[in-house]
Parts: structure tokens; sequence; C-alpha cells
């Protein structure tokens, strides 16, 4: 399983690690992490074509949607 | 409060209400966006049927799972999505939203409001798709739905979970009969549903308008994709009409939904199919045509006592060309219904208006879908028009002809003018009866053919002024007894 890691910021090894235990990774599988600045604050987590949003940026825009 | 503080307020519970989402969303990039038709990659676990939603918020419909890529069709505008776009699985399988307060209202394949009056509240989803109730669950079908047209009443009855074939040329009365057995249904209880697919803006517009004026909104759905909406909705229309039909059987209502017209169905089907390159058989339709409609006339049925009791009556509706019955759509069509109305535009244009080919028709449920009353007067009528039509061709020569052929002659072109009748009038079961038995019985073989309408006028109208008990009790009792016949033929001897 390859997984991506959108961030803000560039994660350092220690997050890194603890992010590995908590997806339940196991050793063959792959983390890679982009920063991307658009993100705002929080994370993209892509496994393989599934996607866990945790981004600022959606939270403002679902709640665009909200008001709008 | 100021108005602007309540909606801070509101605003503040949503955002408290709104958790963050763990759960993992299966997204995908648009690749191709073809007229309605989109092909994303990544959606790897995404199911046949399913919903999408593409990042502008335009919902789409999978129907294509291919080795790499999913084929979905657009629920909305296509021209707004743009390439690299991503779609998310929203994991479940299409669904509408139904709530009785859709009677009366006018909806899109979606379910959603197209009247400008308030949204509609619901609180269940209905799938568009949906296999069929089966053998256990159904029972024959055995009350009939009137129509108010004589010549359907008395010779093509229609059950109450019946499906009807109405086919004809274009311009020969198809909606027109479909619309007055919607009129009809004043008082009988029965939630209507019209659904419009690919047609004018400007004749659903007519059908609405007539609809409201004889006051029939109050208990009919309309559901609309014209002409100018995308193929998928006009692709999902009817399925969405029945879905919401099955939403009122599942109350125990009986339901009858017009699908006006089938034929058009189809093309936006082709389209699709042809779009998604899937291979193309007779006439460019694709090898699962059947399938599309067999599958949403078959959601039509009786259901038994103890799974509610009601039913869905469809009246599908098939444009032909040229009067050929025996092109793909109408022979397809005509095996899966309990039978067909075939309106020729040679009979229309003689002036023969409902242009009903009594030879050709056929009901397959027949007498266990008609009243007492109107079994017993139809049974003679069916067989002096059979007569009738045996002899039509000898007609020219009236004058070298027996007594007794001249008699079955004249009796059958009595009965023919009989059964005309104008549209947006449906009759209800007393007139209806009167009328047929006044022609049959020979009571108005002294009066010239071209008559016959004024003395149908003259009927009825002795019926609302004098006969008001006869056709009360009649209606009532939905038989038609010695003294009921006497009472008859007492008012008609009044008017010769």
């Amino acid at each position: 399983m390859t997984v991506q890691v959108i961030s803000s910021y560039k994660l350092d090894n220690d997050e890194l690690t603890e992010l590995r235990e908590k997806l339940s990774l196991k050793e063959g599988d792959t983390m890679t992490n982009v920063v991307d600045r658009s993100v705002i604050a929080g994370m993209i987590i892509n496994l393989d074509g599934r996607v866990i949003d945790l981004s600022f940026k959606t939270q403002l825009k679902n709640l665009q949607k909200l008001v709008l | 409060m100021k108005p602007f503080d309540r909606f801070l307020g509101e605003l503040d519970q949503q955002l408290k209400k709104n958790q963050i989402n763990y759960q993992p969303k299966e997204i995908g990039l648009v690749e191709e966006i073809k007229d309605g038709v989109v092909i994303a990659s990544g959606l790897e676990k995404v199911a046949f049927s399913e919903e999408v939603e593409f990042e502008n918020g335009i919902k789409g419909y999978v129907v294509d799972l291919t080795e790499n890529k999913v084929g979905i069709i657009v629920l909305g505008d296509y021209l707004t999505l743009k390439a690299g776009y991503q779609v998310v699985g929203l994991n479940y399988t299409l669904s509408i939203p139904v709530s009785n307060d859709l009677v009366g209202r006018v909806v899109d394949s979606l379910g959603l409001p197209q009247d400008e009056i308030e949204p509609i509240k619901t609180k269940q989803y209905y799938p568009v798709e949906k296999i069929a109730p089966g053998v256990v669950f159904r029972r024959p079908v055995n009350t009939p739905i009137q129509t108010g047209i004589k010549a359907v009443d008395a010779l093509i009855p229609i059950g109450r979970g019946q499906r009807e074939l109405i086919i004809g040329d274009r311009g020969t009365g198809k909606t027109t009969l479909a619309v007055d057995t919607i009129l009809n249904q004043r008082d009988e209880n029965v939630i209507c549903i019209y659904c419009g697919i690919g047609q004018k803006n400007s004749k659903i517009a007519n059908v609405i308008d007539l609809l409201k004026r004889y006051n029939a909104m109050r208990y009919t759905v309309v559901v609309s994709a014209s002409a100018s909406d995308p193929a998928s909705l006009q692709f999902l229309a009817p399925y969405t009409a029945c879905a919401i039909g099955e939403y009122f059987m599942k109350q125990g209502k009986d339901v009858l939904v017009v699908y006006d017209d089938l034929t058009k169905h189809a093309w936006s089907y082709r389209q699709i199919s042809l779009i998604l390159r899937r291979p193309a058989g007779r006439e460019a339709y694709p090898g699962d045509i059947f399938y599309l409609h067999s599958r949403l006339l078959e959601r039509a049925c009786k259901m038994d006592e103890k799974y509610g009791g009601g039913s869905i009556t469809a009246l599908p509706i098939i444009e032909t060309l040229e009067g050929d019955l025996s092109a793909y759509i109408p022979t397809n069509v005509i095996s899966i219904t309990d039978g067909q109305i075939y309106l020729e535009i040679d009979l229309f244009n003689a002036g023969i208006r409902p242009a009903i080919n009594v030879g050709l028709s056929v009901s397959r449920v027949g007498g266990n879908a008609q009243t007492k009353a109107m079994k017993k007067i139809a049974g003679k009528l069916k067989l002096s028009l059979a007569q009738y039509r045996e002899m039509a061709s000898f007609s020219q020569f009236e004058s070298e002809l027996d007594e007794e052929t001249r008699k079955f002659l004249g009796r059958g072109a009595r009965l023919t003018q009989i059964l005309i009748q104008k549209k947006n009038k449906p009759y209800s079961l007393a007139h209806e009866i009167a009328l047929i038995f006044a022609a049959n019985s020979g009571l108005l073989d002294s009066i010239p053919p071209h008559e016959i309408s004024l003395y149908e006028e003259k009927i009825l109208d002795i019926l609302v002024t004098e006969g008001k008990e006869w056709v009360k009790r009649v209606n009532k009792s939905k038989s038609f007894e010695e003294k009921d016949e006497k009472e008859l033929k007492e008012f008609i001897s009044r008017i010769l």
C-alpha cells in the first residue's frame, strides 16, 4: 500500500512514525510526505485512492457550502 | 432578535454539529468528458449504480466499470466540469427523496422540485433502481381502473396493476388518452404520476395546465425530464416516477403511472450507450434495450393483501413511425405489457376520436378487470363490432345487400359513432353503460349515424335532469339489473 500525506508543513520523523502506527501500516508500505501550503492546517491522507480528508481547507469549503 | 443574529446563532449550532469526518472517501479524477458522460480514473472500490459527486457539487451515476476506468453519467450540466476534477464516491445507490408532499408538485428526475413553490420536506429515500416484487408478493388483477373513455372501458378494460401500452403515430391522441384517464381518477382515491420523457417544455406545461384546470393536480405528481434536459436525466425519469409510485404503493394505495413516452427514453439510453462505446445492435440500440424497459414495467404490479394490497398500473406510451408495429422498440414493449391500445392515424383523420383500432387492440386482463355492469353490456358490443368489421368492406354496396347484412352494417356504424368521445371529457360508469346500451340494444337504430352524437347529448341531458338517482345507483352498485335496464329504456324512449 502506498500512502501519501499532504500537509501544510514538512512533518518530522517522530510525527511520521506516529502516523504509521495509527494507520497500522506494515513493513512494505511506503509513506511519502508532500508539502502543500493550500491545505492551511491539518492533513490529507491518501491510501491508494481512498482519501481521509482532515484539512482545514475542506472544512472551510464545507462551511461555504452551508452558508450559501 | 435581529434576523442576522438569528442567522449567526443557527450557523453556530451547525458548526458545533459538523464533526470532522474520519471515514475515508473514495476519490477519483476526471479523465475524459464526453457529452453527458465522464470517464474517471481511481474510484477503485466504487460500486455499480452508486451515486458520485464532482468537485463542483454536481452529482453523477456510475454505469460502467472497466479495468482501470469508471464511466459516470452526469446528472446535471456536464459543461461545467473540467478534466482533473475530483470525483467522490458517496457510498449509496442513487435514491430520490419521497414523501406525501410530492402530490401536486412537479419534480425532475432527481426528485427536486421544479415548480418554484416551497422545497419538499422528506425523511425517506427510495432507490431509483429496484428489483420487481416476486411472484409470492403479487396477486392477480381484479379491480378495474376506469379510464372514462367508452371504447377502452368496454372493449379494452384496464385493471389496477396491469401494464397497458398506448401505441400509435404522432398526433393520434396517445397523451390525450392517458391524461383523460388521469382526469377520471378524481373520485377514485388513485395517485397519478405523469412522467414526461424528452417532451417539449410547452407540451408538459400544457398538460400541467390541463390538470390544474380540472383540479387533478391534488392527486397527481408530474415528473419531467424535457427535451432540453441531459440524456442522463431523461434516462432516469421513468425509474424515478416508478420509485415514487412504489412509495405510495407501499402505503396500500393504488397508483397510476403514465410514461410519455418510452420511445424517447430508448433514444436517450442509446445515446448514453453509444458514448460509452458499448457494442451497438439493431438500429444502433445497445444489447440491453429490452431489459431497460422490462425492468421498469415489471415493477408495476398488484400486491397481495398481506403486503399492503396496493398496486401500480402502468400506461407506457410508444410512438411508432408510419404505423409500423413491427419495429424494434414497439415489438419489445408489446411483448412486455399486458395488452395494447392501438391508435391509428386513418381513424383519427376520419373523425373517429379516440382513434382506437378495436380489432388490433387487446387487454390481456380483460373481463377480470371489468365491473359486472360493464361486462354485461360489453360482451354484445364486441360481437356487434366484430361482425361490422367483417362486413365493412361491403358497405359500399349497401343498396344491393340483404336485410340482415344491412342491419349489421347499420348497427356497427351507429356503435362506432357512439364510441366517439370529445377529449378531456371522461364519462362516469353509469353514463358509459347508458350510451352503449342505447346503441347496442337497437333503440337508436332509427336515427341516422351522423346524428348519433346529437342523441348522445340528449341522453346525457336527460340523465342529468331526471336520471340523477339512476346514475347514482348504477355508479354505486356497479351492476346493471333488470330494473335499471327498464328505467333506462324509459328515459331513452322519452327523447326519441
